[in-house]
């Protein structure tokens, strides 16, 4: 592994994650239409888009030779699967659409590199407050420069539970609340925001202990199924900064983390294990 | 209605005091933190906490009212709560927020707020670790760091930001929480559960979300005192979301508000409306 060139990477991404959120503050607060397609809750603005170019512009002005695939791109989801082995860096210029629209302060930029299936550098900017979060590969994580650890929990009654929920249908709604009774009472806290990124970075922080995006009722294992919505534009991304702040992080089933879809991160291994088994009890 | 300067000069010192409630948290914070995590001595960590920001919030408002009550949530008697709120009396919380504190979190305010008639007169509620004072005084509006803030002005419940906060270990609690999340969902386009409430009740009035209401709220008091609400708490939510163009109703019963109960906060009373058409009995 090329520490230097995954330094030099890291820097790349954190400028990157810089310039789109500086497109987001631009468009913040104004009331911009809401452009394109709608993916009910999911929208697409010029934002977005713009940002996106930003991310590329900057990428391009230091790896000119490289491929940059964006959530916004074309096909881009196509692509992503063999480029992930040959080396390329991805972006969601915009995490947590709705929650930009509604001027809500959970947004941010996610940029990371993944070469050989494993994610080298990563950077996730939010513009509120402005955080730069960043990590490379066998590096260490940090928070505006300085280094970030995850807590030190190790029991779910005493851990601060973070979930995402994003089902359009009454259907996940229901499977989604069925599996929010067996696991509320077991866990010390719950939160939901409005950025899967941010809730990545709060366990990465040490600000809570473990995350865990919606679940599905439709699966191969006893509970969690197979994400309605990959993304593997910000997934590399939460994968490398949770690890190398010291958490632990699985595939829905305790597997290799996927970084094409959706995983389980926690602030230890221990924390992960008793989630899961606690999971695999949902009716 | 009081006069205008001495909202004003109430405004500023509810500022102050939540301002110096706000730096004794900010010097808890860090190492300490990652020690009694460690040793699980977290209760004792937010008990000092909470003492130690309720003293320096006194101090202030002893400093600019000698002759004025404190009301906190940590009091041991509140059998005279409502000719105390007649007469005039200032409310604090001076840690909001203690669970997403002593998880490390940046989720919460101490909350400082003046009631009189019953009606809460000035209040202010500051954020450290985001540096946000959010403040209001009856009919003068409401700030966030100085700046006038807006709700959102939402008035459709399918594009409403829904927020709310759940504690609990009891499943039938937890079964009750998840029945009412199904019912409201469908109706939403978002779903929150972000820290503390005054991170809901600020952002709201900031325009962050739409709508906030337990969907779990405590209906009988608790032993140590005579309502079932957090008027510390409470009271500083109404005015925030009142003067930044925001409707308040109680849960339930009547009148506009209800500083001792559970209210509903809202971008818009159209909202509102709808919430209880899609909830029934909340």
């Amino acid at each position: 592994m090329d520490n230097a060139l995954n330094a030099r990477r890291r820097a790349v991404v954190e400028e990157a994650a810089r310039a789109a959120g500086a497109v987001h503050m631009r468009y913040y607060g104004q009331g911009i239409d809401r452009v394109t397609k709608a993916w009910r809750r999911d929208f697409v603005t010029q934002a977005d888009l713009e940002a996106q170019a930003a991310v590329k512009q900057v990428i391009a002005s230091h790896f000119p030779e490289d491929v940059v695939i964006g959530e916004e791109d074309d096909d881009a989801f196509n692509r992503i699967a063999a480029t992930f082995d040959t080396g390329c860096w991805v972006t969601d210029p915009l995490d947590g659409t709705a929650e930009f629209l509604h001027t809500g302060t959970f947004f941010s930029s996610v940029v990371s590199y993944v070469e050989a299936r494993v994610p080298l550098a990563a950077a996730i900017h939010a513009p509120f407050p402005d955080e730069l979060y960043s990590a490379a590969r066998g590096q260490g994580a940090s928070m505006n420069g300085a280094p970030i650890r995850t807590s030190r929990a190790t029991r779910l009654d005493d851990a601060m539970f973070v979930a995402s929920y994003t089902a359009p249908t009454p259907e996940r709604a229901a499977w989604f609340a069925r599996w929010m009774e067996q696991v509320m009472p077991a866990v010390g806290g719950w939160r939901m925001f409005g950025s899967s990124a941010l809730c990545a970075m709060t366990v990465a922080a040490g600000r809570a202990d473990i995350y865990s995006p919606t679940p599905e009722p439709a699966t191969p294992g006893p509970m969690l199924g197979p994400a309605q919505k990959p993304q593997p534009w910000e997934t590399p991304a939460y994968v490398l900064i949770v690890q190398e702040a010291g958490g632990a992080v699985s595939n829905l089933y305790g597997g290799e983390p996927d970084l094409l879809g959706f995983n389980v991160y926690a602030a230890s291994r221990e924390l992960l294990e008793s989630y899961l088994t606690l999971g695999r009890q949902v009716p | 209605m009081r006069f205008r300067d001495d909202l004003e000069l109430r405004r500023r010192v509810a500022e102050e005091a939540a301002r110096a409630g706000g730096a004794v948290h900010r010097k808890y914070r860090g190492q300490e933190l990652d020690r009694t995590i460690h040793d699980g001595e977290r209760a004792d960590y937010a008990t000092r906490v909470d003492f130690e920001a309720q003293e320096a919030v006194r101090e202030v408002v002893a400093h600019h009212f000698p002759h004025e009550r404190v009301i906190g949530e940590e009091d041991e008697s509140f059998d005279d709560i409502v000719e105390q709120m007649e007469r005039g009396c200032w409310f604090t919380d001076p840690l909001d927020g203690t669970q997403e504190f002593v998880h490390g979190g940046p989720g919460y305010s101490c909350i400082v707020v003046y009631v009189e008639h019953g009606v809460p007169q000035a209040c202010a509620a500051y954020f450290d670790s985001w540096d946000e004072m959010f403040s209001a005084a009856d009919g003068l509006g409401a700030t966030l760091n100085g700046s006038p803030i807006r709700v959102s002005g939402q008035h459709q419940l399918a594009g409403a930001v829904f927020s709310t906060a759940y504690r609990g270990t009891e499943v039938a609690k937890a079964q009750g929480f998840a029945e009412r999340f199904v019912k409201l969902v469908p109706h939403v386009e978002g779903f929150r559960m972000p820290g503390a409430p005054s991170v809901m009740a600020c952002g709201l009035a900031a325009g962050r979300y739409d709508l906030y209401v337990y969907l779990s709220a405590r209906l009988e008091p608790p032993q140590t005192r005579p309502f079932v609400g957090q008027p510390w708490e409470t009271a500083a939510f109404i005015l925030l979301v009142r003067e930044s163009g925001g409707a308040v109703q109680p849960l339930r019963g009547e009148g506009d508000y209800d500083v001792l109960g559970h209210n509903i906060y809202a971008a818009s009373p159209r909202l509102i409306e709808q919430l209880r058409a899609v909830m029934g009995d909340l």
